[in-house]
């Protein structure tokens, strides 16, 4: 079972990823962008596994104007931004708590 | 471990299926790091099925099937949604930046993160994918450096002398527990150089005799030193198995073990009531092919570029092509007449093979036969040694389109050296359908007794690189005049 937490923090979404993030988990996160939020926090410390509608969906978000956020993201969303040749485009802001 | 299972197209499975295929693959020999590539390609092409094949559908099925090989990992995966071309779906970056169109995203990742991955339009019989990613092997290089501080000198002619009498050699069916001596025996005889290199991993003989794949014979010295090994390998689909593995230690030579070891093995294969053996064997040397003819096997076919050219001990030179085989078959027990339809081409040759089997056979000539509504047909490819196996198990009208797609995709994606056919010769709709296949390039390889489903098929080849036959070596007549027919079909098609 999937257990991405998401919670709702003003004009922010404060998102707890689980082991992957795919179409299923970007369609949950989209039903809950409501039209006032503009910020989404993406914690990614316990997700290892991500693929390609993970990073378009994030890619389209902060292109439109949004703030993204991510926490740990694991080295396979690089890997991604790479070969779909985004990295030059793509000023992506992160952290890194844990290697 | 294989595994296979039916898929529902509702998106809520990606997140389980990952965490399966990440721990598939994790305990089936690849690292984290791949095990994550390979898990976001089948997450991938998971989610092009959802969104494109069934669009709209949550409640349909698809199948995926793991299998784990020993130098790599696949997974096929098998639908029959709507009809898709990934050619017309490549990723353009500067349409994906300008226009956010990422159409062929997902095709990207899945090539880049797989080292093969082959997609085949099946007509009527949906779309095959097939995904497969190399194992990174650390155990063999271990074995091999221990092996080779074991490693004993060939005998000297005055220890041949001191030579153990034969009868005081033990032979006894191999248990779990032979693993090991059977490896290290391997590379005492062989160095780096046995075509089959699951014998150099103990584990991996381990499990297939504790799954009863394997029915083999060990020979052991008075002091319970391994001499020898020799096996039965039992076919999946179908009541018989092929012998092979076989090996004697070089202290142990010239003292008949070999024999005894065929001997056993044929008892063997009589006790477990299978209904035939077969041997394939190399023809750069005639030597296994006397081996097996000495023990009543015949040949029925001749397999051009089956494995790989790789330098084999005692020849100095790398020989200069991939290796043919020639199928060496030996029927086990009383077999009953049956019934064939056999392609008028090659009538008399197949007539001619069932005779030195002395299989009897009754062979008619269909008048109109009724064809399936689908074609059922399954392709196995073999990365390693770059050939497929493509065996009809049932024709259907769209059998002409299914077959041609499928070749289409081969030639298309893969760089294989050979493709063979396996066409059902007890299938009255073999001989009309034959028609079909000649005009594909398959030229003969000859009869495949028994080798799917209990029943003889007619096996074809299709080369796609040149081959010297004139470095095959045949040792029986009959092998001779396989190998004659071939040549000629070869050389008028070349």
């Amino acid at each position: 079972m999937n257990t991405t937490k998401i919670h709702k923090n003003n004009t922010a979404l404060e998102i707890a990823l689980s082991k992957s993030f795919n179409l299923h988990i970007k369609e949950v996160i989209e039903s809950r962008i409501s039209s006032e939020i503009d910020t989404i926090h993406m914690d990614f410390t316990n997700c290892h596994i991500l693929d390609s509608e993970a990073v378009i969906f994030m890619y389209k978000w902060q292109k439109a104007g949004n703030k993204l956020m991510l926490q740990n993201p694991p080295e396979i969303l690089f890997n991604i931004i790479t070969i779909l040749e985004l990295d030059e485009d793509w000023n992506l802001h992160y952290i890194k708590s844990k290697e | 471990m294989d595994v296979k299972l039916s898929i529902s197209t509702d998106v809520k499975i990606l997140g389980p299926l990952c965490d399966f295929t990440y721990s598939w693959s994790l305990s089936n020999g690849l690292t984290e790091k791949q095990a994550t590539h390979f898990t976001v390609a089948v997450s991938e092409l998971v989610t092009d099925i959802i969104l494109f094949a069934y669009p709209n559908k949550s409640q349909a099925q698809f199948e995926i099937e793991y299998k784990d090989k020993l130098r790599n990992v696949e997974i096929i995966v098998q639908e029959v949604g709507e009809p898709f071309d990934p050619d017309r779906h490549r990723y353009n970056p500067e349409m994906a930046v300008s226009d956010g169109d990422f159409e062929g995203a997902g095709l990207r990742l899945i090539r880049r993160f797989c080292d093969n991955f082959l997609f085949i339009n099946k007509g009527k019989e949906g779309k095959e994918f097939h995904l497969s990613k190399e194992k990174v092997i650390h155990d063999i290089d271990e074995l091999i450096e221990q092996s080779r501080k074991e490693k004993p000198n060939e005998p000297k002619p005055a220890d041949l002398k001191k030579a153990i009498p034969e009868k005081e050699f033990t032979y006894k069916q191999v248990t779990p527990s032979d693993a090991e001596d059977i490896a290290k025996l391997i590379y005492r005889t062989y160095g780096y150089t046995y075509s089959k290199e699951d014998l150099y991993f103990p584990k991996k003989i381990e499990q297939t005799l504790v799954g009863k794949e394997k029915l083999g014979i060990i020979c052991r010295s008075p002091k319970g030193k391994a001499a020898g090994y020799f096996a039965i390998l039992k076919k999946t689909d179908s009541n018989i198995g092929e012998v092979g593995e076989a090996v004697v230690s070089p202290n142990y030579r010239k003292r008949g073990i070999m024999s005894k070891m065929m001997e056993h093995l044929i008892e063997i294969a009589k006790s477990n009531k299978l209904a035939g053996i077969f041997g394939k064997a190399v023809t750069l040397h005639p030597v296994s092919q006397k081996v097996n003819h000495k023990y009543g096997f015949k040949t029925t076919a001749l397999m051009l570029a089956d494995s790989k050219n790789i330098k084999y001990k005692g020849f100095n030179e790398e020989y200069p092509q991939p290796i043919s085989v020639v199928i060496d078959f030996l029927p086990i027990g009383p077999t009953k007449e049956k019934t064939v339809y056999l392609p008028s081409k090659y009538k008399k040759l197949l007539l001619e093979t069932y005779k030195e089997l002395d299989i009897q056979v009754k062979p008619k000539d269909p008048k109109s036969v009724k064809l399936a509504k689908k074609s059922d047909i399954e392709l196995e490819i073999n990365f390693d040694d770059l050939k497929a196996l493509i065996v009809i198990k049932k024709y259907g009208s769209d059998f002409y389109s299914v077959l041609a797609e499928m070749l289409k995709s081969l030639d298309e994606q893969e760089n294989l050296n050979v493709i063979y056919l396996d066409l059902p010769l007890e299938n009255p709709s073999t001989p009309q359908q034959f028609k079909v296949v000649e005009k594909m390039g398959f030229i003969y390889s000859g009869l495949a007794p028994l080798f799917h489903q209990e029943n003889d098929f007619l096996r074809l080849q299709k080369l796609m690189i040149p081959m010297d036959l004139n470095l095959i070596e045949a040792f029986s007549e009959f092998g001779k005049k396989v190998k004659k027919e071939i040549g000629n079909e070869y050389h008028k098609n070349t």
